[in-house]
């Protein structure tokens, strides 16, 4: 096995590349506790780094296989064979499906739009309010 | 890359295991303000930052911990003149959700928030 371990290559990655603070933010609800507030998902800068520059992340199926491992049982993804370079776009549906719980993203049925991703600005910087956002429908 | 396999190193005088430095490595961390439009200033083996409400943040690893129960610390920005505390509200292998406390009492959104993880990676 020529790539490794995941944790090995990025620490291999910060040192060469410079972090990439996303235009994006995940905005999104939990349907398992609707009187919540909107959650909002802020995507790292190493890491969308090594998502644009490839060969570094493994892939995204890996997450979720792992996701029923218990723990202190072997797990995939960090010894998968990493996988190519992604776009900025790419890189947050990546995100979103290892971030983010199925019930979200795959399972809800509701009528309610409870996922949108949207650019930076769009999240408000007064956090007066914080505990009573929700997504405009 | 290439890999040099050693099993110890020696500087001279001591002589150290490998597996110790290992084990003794910080495996994540990330800096984070929570103010404003939350945003991640440094980390390391971290994917996102869930922005859950007021001093309700979740950092969550790209690599993940072998185990949930692994040894945190983390560290807050202070005013001086306020009582301010982390709380870990849950920890698993591949997130934890810390929530900021003033006094005990009334949860905050901090300026200069930081967590670090050790332990056995998965």
């Amino acid at each position: 096995m020529t790539h490794g371990h995941l944790w090995d290559r990025l620490a291999e990655a910060k040192s060469r590349l410079d972090p990439v603070q996303s235009k994006y933010r995940v905005l999104f609800e939990d349907p398992d506790t609707p009187d919540e507030p909107a959650k909002v998902l802020v995507p790292d800068p190493n890491w969308m780094a090594a998502a644009l520059e490839g060969d570094i992340l493994p892939p995204i199926e890996t997450y979720q296989r792992d996701r029923g491992v218990p723990d202190g049982q072997p797990k995939e993804h960090p010894y998968a064979e990493p996988i190519g370079a992604m776009t900025e776009e790419e890189a947050i549906e990546y995100l979103v499906q290892k971030d983010i719980d199925p019930s979200v993203w795959r399972d809800y049925e509701g009528n309610r739009t409870i996922l949108k991703i949207v650019p930076v600005e769009m999240i408000p910087s007064d956090r007066s309010f914080r505990n009573a956002w929700r997504i405009m429908q | 890359m290439s890999t040099l396999e050693v099993s110890n190193l020696n500087d001279g005088t001591t002589t150290v295991a490998t597996t110790f430095i290992n084990q003794g490595v910080c495996k994540q961390h990330v800096i984070y303000n929570g103010t404003g439009t939350a945003a991640i200033t440094d980390s390391f083996n971290t994917s996102s930052l869930i922005d859950s409400a007021t001093g309700k943040h979740t950092p969550v690893l790209t690599s993940h911990m072998s185990q949930g129960v692994t040894s945190l610390s983390t560290s807050y920005a202070t005013d001086g003149s306020n009582n301010y505390n982390f709380a870990t509200e849950s920890i698993q292998s591949d997130r934890y959700l810390l929530r900021a406390v003033q006094w005990g009492v009334n949860f905050y959104d901090d300026a200069r928030a930081c967590a670090s993880r050790f332990g056995d990676l998965a």
